[in-house]
């Protein structure tokens, strides 16, 4: 019976296939627009979490605050090698960075650089993926030595290798003039690459790492940092790691009565950048899926309709031996499949439609076989509800009566 | 004989319009299994809600029926619907085959609501549209064969699930003289082997199939007896005795 249901259905489906795909519009349309809604969002997530799960796990930001923060209370080289000796801390780096200009054969872009020392590729998960790293040596002194961001290369050289390439940088009225030594792919750049592409990378600046002394010297901060990265060693104490090093800190500088430094937990921040993207995900989605319910409504309508056309068949069926339940079942297995269809082509075009969007946006959209499966489910759950009323009017005909209809 | 129709007492009234409308009066109805029994009678005489009653399609307003032995009263639709499928096959004037399937997925249809497997409803498909002479025009839709053709998958149809009674209501009034002549001879054939027959015509020389003949007039039956219209060649059909010659049937 079952099987019979779904040829008849498929049968009645194919007989008015106009009307069934305009039918089925509606949901086409709220399925295609929470998956591409979803992917997206479900995208910007996966890839925040993705770039900071090394890191963010087990990572605290330690910041000297601005507006209390005197010169004494800043963070210093020195206070870096303490923190570096306790025991319950992995790495830890100071965050320099700052935007410029980059000047090669004359031409001049945007510049975003960022200070390098020790611990910092470990912590970006820095990866060369040509020429060389840094040397211990260029890590500590003031070598003017760069490595380029994967991403920029294009930008900066074209397609030529900009190993070996010498370039001008400047911020603030100070210049400086590296070599480049090697190419990088880190968790920043392609965290940084989620800004929207405005279609013109003019504005999008090149990326380059240099020694932590040439940042500090070129924004002028030359002996004291604002911000540290620290990573403890365990994810479960990084509570603990934080605070020791907030004590540390007002030890050296002797200013424990200020509050004048913060932490603030990684994890904590992609969580509310996450509750964020999901809220908004959730927001759209909400009403993307308020066309469920209106195609909903249209599927019961083209149902009722067809229930209307075909009384002569529900007649024929009955006095075969078709039951309620059979002809009830006949009707819901239409609309459910109605919807089913609809749902799977919603799916197909949502997660074009996600991909599109994902591409324009410069990231990969994700979405999980979970979210198409409570679609396609959801879907026929729509076929389901808004079929009863229909398919109950069907099987309540009486047959004489359905019989002489003509 | 066992006996297939047993009413006793039958009166419809549709109470649709304003006034009662009495469409059968106090009818006594008799078949016995084997029989082959015509209903003639003008149009509005009620023959339709008899074949109605008889088919479980509708029911009575008081007095019993029996079907097989079942008093259908106190029935459900699904016990109906059941009865329907196992026990009746229907054959009907306009044939009401369903023009989106072929003829042996129409002839298939009773045996789907008999839950009978895939397998074995398309085999006995086939061999009911075999025995009516349609086995190479199984793929055809209805629209793409003739009345004559039509009618013959319906017959298919009513004997596919081998039941007790065939109900034909008016089998030729859609199709042609040769393709009537092969539909009567197709029913005979069958009441032969054993399959009550129960037919409404107002035609007299399909009427002469049947054993015996029964005439219905303002919702009430009379019968004559099949010798009797036979010893007379005139053919006296067209003045129906009066009910109270012969009520009880």
């Amino acid at each position: 019976m079952f099987r019979e249901s779904m040829k008849m259905a498929w049968a009645a489906l194919l007989a008015n296939k106009m009307r069934s795909l305009l039918t089925m519009l509606g949901i086409i349309v709220g399925i295609a627009s929470v998956i591409a809604i979803v992917g997206v969002g479900d995208g910007a997530k996966a890839l925040i979490m993705d770039e900071f799960e090394g890191v963010g796990a087990s990572s605290v930001i330690i910041s000297a605050r601005s507006s209390d923060a005197e010169q004494q209370d800043m963070i210093t080289a020195e206070d870096i090698n303490d923190i570096r000796e306790l025991e319950s801390v992995r790495l830890v780096t100071p965050s320099v960075s700052g935007f410029g200009f980059i000047r090669q054969h004359l031409k001049e872009s945007n510049l975003l650089f960022y200070g390098v020392d020790q611990d910092y590729p470990q912590m970006a998960s820095m990866k060369v993926t040509s020429g060389r790293a840094f040397t211990p040596t260029e890590l500590e002194s003031r070598q003017p030595v760069a490595l380029i961001e994967k991403t920029s290369v294009e930008k900066l050289v074209g397609n030529s290798d900009p190993v070996g390439e010498i370039v001008e940088i400047s911020s603030g009225g100070k210049r400086q003039t590296v070599t480049i030594e090697g190419v990088v792919e880190t968790s920043a750049s392609s965290f940084m690459s989620m800004a929207p592409d405005t279609g013109n990378n003019d504005d999008m600046p090149v990326t380059l790492y240099v020694p932590l002394q040439v940042a500090q010297e070129l924004i002028g901060d030359r002996d004291y940092f604002r911000m540290l990265l620290v990573m403890s060693d365990n994810p479960d104490t990084f509570e603990e790691t934080g605070n020791q090093v907030l004590r540390l800190l007002e030890a050296n500088h002797n200013n424990s009565d200020k509050e004048v430094y913060t932490k603030r937990n990684v994890t904590e921040l992609l969580d509310q950048a996450n509750r964020i993207i999901g809220i908004v995900t959730t927001a759209i989605s909400a009403i993307a899926a308020l066309s469920l319910l209106v195609g909903g409504i249209g599927v019961m309508n083209i149902m009722l309709v067809s229930v209307t056309e075909r009384t002569k068949e529900i007649g024929i069926r009955k006095a075969l031996g078709a039951t309620t339940g059979d002809i009830m079942f006949q009707f819901m297995t239409e609309s459910v499949i109605v919807t089913l269809v609809g749902g799977i082509i919603g799916v197909i075009t949502g997660l074009a439609t996600s991909k599109f969007l994902g591409d324009f946006l410069g990231y990969e959209s994700r979405v999980s076989i979970t979210v198409i499966l409570v679609a396609l489910i959801f879907s026929s759950a729509v076929g389901l509800f808004f079929g009863i009323y229909p398919a109950r009017k069907a099987s309540l005909l009486n047959p004489i009566d359905a019989l002489r209809n003509e | 004989m066992p006996t297939t129709i047993h009413m006793r007492q039958v009166n419809k009234i549709y109470t649709t319009g304003r006034i009662p409308f009495h469409a059968l009066k106090d009818v006594d109805f008799q078949v016995e299994q084997g029989d082959f029994v015509a209903i003639m009678g003008p149009s509005g005489s009620g023959k339709s809600t008899l074949m109605n009653i008889i088919g479980l399609l509708d029911e009575p307003s008081t007095g019993s029926y029996e079907l097989n032995g079942i008093d259908v009263k106190d029935l459900t639709d699904d016990d109906r619907a059941y009865l329907r499928n196992q026990e009746i096959g229907f054959i009907f004037q306009s044939f009401h085959l369903l023009p989106q399937l072929t003829l042996l997925e129409n002839v298939e249809l009773p045996l789907v609501y008999a839950a009978a497997p895939g397998k074995e409803r398309k085999e006995r498909a086939r061999a009911a549209l075999e025995e009516v002479g349609l086995a190479r025009w199984q793929h055809h839709r209805p629209l793409e064969v003739s009345g004559g053709q039509m009618q013959r998958t319906s017959i298919a149809r009513a004997l596919v699930t081998q039941p007790a009674l065939i109900l034909a209501d008016e089998p030729t009034g859609n199709i042609d003289s040769q393709a009537s002549a092969e539909v009567m001879k197709l029913i005979s054939n069958f009441n032969q082997r054993g399959t009550t027959v129960v037919l409404i015509t107002h035609e007299r020389d399909i009427a002469e199939h049947a054993k015996r003949l029964v005439f219905i007039r303002d919702g009430r039956l009379s019968e004559e007896h099949m010798e009797k219209h036979r010893n007379n060649s005139a053919g006296t059909y067209s003045e129906a005795p009066s009910p109270s010659e012969v009520n009880h049937v």
